[in-house]
């Protein structure tokens, strides 16, 4: 078969290129071919033996600089939302993209086309009656407003003040004879939907409105092969040191003050420190203490294998990676669905907290202000190196942490044992063409 | 349209997108007005708020890249983003 992969690529995390490599990976094992249709500014798809059709620049790179976003909390309540920022509520935009990602689907003729929230992708993929594949974070299939930040009523939720794309959508849809839909995340379910989680992990949580074939697949997170940190880390830190894997995304996002915050709370002679730093580029000074470690971008697994507790932006690939590995954390978000991650996932499993939560503020002339866990308010959201000293401290000391990971780490696996992601694409492609 | 039939409909555009956490009057919204300090102390929700109003009353789709935050101190400068969308001679 031939796969043609369209990852997001208005987004700030790199978990949208690295799940479909992922998958990809695992598809090409097995004979399949897997071409994607963008890559990441440092051509990490490329690297990865996969051809690369440009979707004639209409997505962009797979994860963007953020320029000025940078440091900035990003509140995103809903996919709605989220399609607003890549100006979907224009029905010419959505058009305009549609027609690009044909153009991309008729040069390569897939079998199936695989997309990571991308919209038009599928849109284009249904008009050329081409299977669509689709993998997804729960909270891309949920219909609640406040769906990405649950801790929120909607009315609280609703900050970033973009248009619905429901509309242009539908327009489009229209003139493309296609099936309308009730809400835009019905455009990521297609003859297989894959949920990178479990039913398990799901738990408290309102159910998904099921809108076609659909599969929990677990955990699934993408190691770059070309990197290997294990050696230098089994020689890193004393003889009994605790060890601290720092990872806070792909290296945009978060500015010089939270990195220096961070380290600067781990820098004692009795803990290890190693931080991945992503794709950070190489400019930008931060100030390592003798006890830290710097690795570029890593990947997860062998650092997560090498330590004791985990600090991170809490996007979802990492979150949900800590805990498969049966390793606690302390969760930094830096966007909304970043901090319902740490909450539904890492709390609830207590697995470790959230050290920063965002709630909405009465004062006026603020939008939000931040709750840290030990120093209480923050109308800026910054913090200091005592408030990380403290969260390291109450996470190695208190085993309950430990054991919501470890537990969590034993469900999870024995979940995934059962699971062949390229066994369940085909057996649904089969389904769908059978007569 | 010209410069000053832009810069009086981004007034109302920006007056508009800071309602909820500000009230500020027409006359502070000068060409010279710098978007970070105050009175304006426009953050990330107010662009967007002020990007969206650009995109309804003028008729256009915006780019990200049209409106880096860092690439714009003042008002004049959105106001110099906004003509070079439109196609208006400086």
């Amino acid at each position: 078969m031939r796969l043609l992969f369209f990852p997001w690529t208005h987004g700030v995390g790199f978990g949208y290129v690295g799940r479909e490599l992922a998958i990809a990976a695992q598809l090409c094992k097995v004979g399949h071919e897997c071409i994607f249709a963008s890559d990441t500014r440092e051509h990490i798809v490329e690297r990865c033996g996969f051809r690369v059709i440009p979707s004639h620049g209409v997505h962009g790179v797979a994860v963007p600089d953020m320029g000025g976003r940078r440091g900035e909390y990003i509140t995103l309540d809903n996919l709605d939302t989220v399609y607003g920022i890549a100006r979907y509520y224009h029905a010419e935009r959505v058009r305009e993209h549609v027609r690009a990602d044909l153009e991309v689907i008729d040069a390569v003729r897939p079998d199936a086309v695989f997309v990571d929230m991308q919209p038009t992708a599928a849109i284009a993929a249904r008009f050329r009656r081409i299977p669509v594949l689709s993998v997804a974070d729960s909270d891309f299939l949920r219909d609640e407003d406040n769906a990405w930040m649950p801790w929120m009523s909607r009315e609280e939720a609703c900050i970033l003040p973009y248009p619905s794309c429901l509309g242009a959508f539908g327009e489009v849809l229209r003139e493309l004879s296609l099936p309308p839909i009730a809400h835009v995340s019905d455009l990521l379910w297609g003859a297989l939907t894959l949920l990178a989680s479990t039913p398990d992990l799901e738990r408290g949580q309102p159910p998904i409105r099921e809108r076609g074939p659909l599969e929990y697949i677990g955990p699934i997170y993408w190691d770059p092969p070309w990197v290997d940190v294990s050696s230098q880390l089994r020689s890193h830190g004393r003889a009994g040191a605790l060890r601290i894997f720092v990872t806070l995304g792909h290296g945009g996002k978060v500015g010089n003050a939270i990195y220096d915050a961070v380290l600067g709370g781990c820098d004692r002679r009795e803990w290890a420190v190693f931080v991945s730093l992503g794709f950070r580029p190489p400019e930008d000074s931060i100030v390592y203490p003798s006890n830290c470690m710097a690795g570029g971008f890593t990947g997860l697994s062998a650092p997560l294998d090498w330590a004791d507790v985990v600090i991170s932006h809490g996007g979802y690939s990492t979150v949900l990676a800590a805990l498969m590995q049966g390793k606690p954390s302390i969760v930094i978000p830096f966007m909304s669905e970043q901090e319902a991650n740490g909450i539904l996932f890492t709390e609830q499993n207590e697995a470790g907290f959230v050290l920063r939560r965002m709630f909405r503020s009465t004062e006026p002339g603020r939008r939000f202000q931040y709750r840290l866990r030990y120093s209480g308010t923050s109308t800026d959201g910054s913090f200091g190196a005592t408030e990380v000293s403290h969260a390291v401290e109450e996470i190695s000391t208190d085993p309950r942490f430990t054991a919501g990971a470890q537990a969590a780490s034993k469900r999870l696996r024995e979940f995934a044992a059962d699971r062949s992601v390229p066994a369940l694409i085909e057996r649904a492609l089969r389904r769908r063409n059978s007569p | 349209m010209n410069e000053e039939q832009i810069l009086s409909n981004l007034r109302r555009i920006i007056i508009e997108a800071k309602a909820e956490t500000a009230v500020i009057l027409p006359e502070q919204v000068q060409m010279s007005t710098e978007l970070l300090a105050p009175p304006l102390a426009m953050d990330s929700i107010d662009f967007v708020a002020t990007i969206i109003g650009i995109e309804r009353v003028f008729g256009v789709i915006a780019e990200d890249e049209d409106f880096l935050t860092g690439s714009m101190r003042t008002v004049g400068d959105v106001v110099g983003v906004v003509k070079r969308i439109l196609g208006v001679s400086p």
